[in-house]
């Protein structure tokens, strides 16, 4: 079975460091010296409705999940 | 009564005292619905607003501050419009500030003041702001009384973007004047006003050389604030811009910064005011400030509307709009959209989804100075609580719990009260 995980994004492009998303779940996202939010990359199920949150307050709308299927075969 | 099917909300005084029970109408028509005056189509439910702001592709910003006056400067036709739109920009009230520009300049305009305000920047200017927040409470304090705008929240917000964005202390007493904010009376009231007059071509027009000499200045001796920030900021594509270019979101900034921010503040205040409760668990645990700026944004949100333009015809809400139809996105609507917000007429300190209101609006436009209006927010109400005890609402000027009396600004555009009378007892320091 591949692994089905999330993977947590934040378009550099779109984050202006508004930081409300660290405001939300400062486990999740940390804000860069130049004002960029990152979020951890694969966040765990329990963490996804704080993401969520964040996606929903992001002023910029700059936070995305997608589904992320890895599969380990070669 | 007013039949709420019949009222020009542009011109409607009444509804200005009180908006809430008409987008309140308005939704119950749908989500999207039309307004009989002007052919404006308003949106009132939160998701739908959140999705015109997402679709600037189809929703041009080029009459955000003036929906439907002027009316458009040429005659819609076919199913997009985007070149007549590009052809007559230029005509359209404000066109060189950002907040009605459209992609791609708005990108470019909008990256010389990504950044300088976010709440790690403000960070670095926090003592600063907390003494402005004192030095303004020192002038009246031991009087025991206020009105909140003159003697606080005007000057205060004023101030606060001044220093931040390094005027020289010798002019300050002229920019404080100028904007109302000090001894001169000022018309900042006139943006949204009820008898459709347009709003002026650029309202803060003289204040151009000022900052065109401050701008070129700081290109060529950088300082540590806002404005150098902008002088050497680059565009994307690494250009330089011209110093006019810099102009425009330096003078915007104070534009929008002065009246919105003061009808924050004077909203946070009114609200400790008629629940005292809120001041001493306020006090007990500051913690609690910043989710009770945030309600008392989604509840007073102090630009009511912000508008848009269809550019390709669309069905939206399930609404076909045709291009060249005026929307209007009901920011006050929409953050009391009880879909979204439970109990969306109360004040709760314990939402947990009260970040998720849309007063600065979303997306690409989304309000550049929200972090600055946040802090001075958190603070004012910080530095009052700890510098007084039991405020209340002045009852001679306002009457008595329960029969509360307040006057709003009478415009589409805005919401905030022309005055506040406050009573405190001053703590002994």
């Amino acid at each position: 079975m591949p692994a089905e995980r999330k993977r947590l994004l934040v378009d550099p492009q779109l984050c202006e460091g508004h930081a409300l998303c660290i405001e939300i779940a400062p486990e999740i996202f940390t804000v860069s010296d130049d004002d960029v939010a990152t979020g951890i990359e694969h966040p765990t199920d329990d963490q996804l409705e704080a993401v969520q949150a964040a996606i929903d307050a992001c002023p910029r709308g700059a936070i995305s999940i997608t589904d992320d299927r890895e599969d380990p075969r070669p | 009564m007013t039949d709420l099917a019949d009222v020009n909300y542009f011109a409607d005084e009444a509804i200005t005292q009180n908006p809430y029970e008409y987008f309140d109408f308005l939704r119950m028509q749908g989500p999207v619905t039309r307004e009989p005056h002007h052919g404006v189509v308003a949106v009132t439910g939160y998701q739908e607003v959140m999705a015109a702001f997402k679709d600037h592709a189809t929703f041009s910003a080029v009459n955000a501050i003036g929906g439907p006056f002027p009316p458009l400067p040429f005659e819609p036709v076919g199913d997009d419009i985007s070149e007549l739109i590009e052809a007559h920009r230029h005509q359209f009230p404000i066109a060189e500030h950002m907040v009605v520009m459209d992609p791609p300049h708005h990108e470019k305009a909008r990256s010389l003041l990504a950044k300088l305000l976010t709440p790690r920047r403000l960070q670095e200017n926090e003592d600063y702001m907390w003494q402005l927040a004192d030095h303004q409470l020192d002038t009246f304090l031991d009087r025991g009384r206020c009105e909140f705008l003159a003697d606080y929240a005007k000057p205060f917000a004023t101030s606060a973007i001044i220093d931040l964005l390094g005027v020289p202390a010798e002019d300050r007493g002229d920019f404080l004047a100028a904007l109302g904010a000090g001894a001169v009376k000022h018309d900042g009231d006139r943006v949204g006003a009820l008898d459709g007059e347009p709003v002026g071509l650029d309202p803060l027009r003289y204040l151009d050389d000022r900052f065109a000499g401050y701008l070129t200045e700081r290109r060529r001796e950088p300082r540590e604030d806002v404005l150098s920030g902008m002088a050497t900021a680059g565009y994307p594509d690494g250009s330089i811009p011209p110093i006019a270019e810099v102009v425009k979101p330096a003078t915007f900034l104070f534009a929008a910064g002065q009246e919105t921010v003061t009808k924050l503040l004077s909203a946070a205040v009114q609200t400790l005011g008629d629940h005292p409760e809120y001041q001493q668990q306020l006090r007990d645990n500051p913690k609690l400030i910043p989710a009770f700026i945030e309600e008392a944004l989604r509840m007073h949100s102090p630009t009511k509307v912000d508008f848009r333009l269809v550019r390709t015809t669309t069905t939206f809400g399930g609404v076909e709009l045709k291009a060249g139809t005026v929307v209007m996105l009901c920011l006050a609507a929409a953050n009391r959209d009880p879909a979204k917000f439970d109990d969306p007429h109360e004040f709760r300190l314990d939402r947990k989804n009260v970040r998720e209101h849309i007063a600065f609006g979303r997306g690409i436009h989304t309000c550049a100075g929200a972090p600055l209006a946040r802090v001075e927010g958190q603070i004012t109400v910080r530095r009052l609580l700890e510098r007084t005890r039991d405020i209340t609402i002045d009852a001679s000027v306002h009457g008595e719990p329960g029969r509360r009396h307040y006057d709003y600004v009478p415009t589409f555009l805005l919401r905030g009260l022309t005055e506040l009378h406050i009573e405190f007892t001053p703590k002994d320091n």
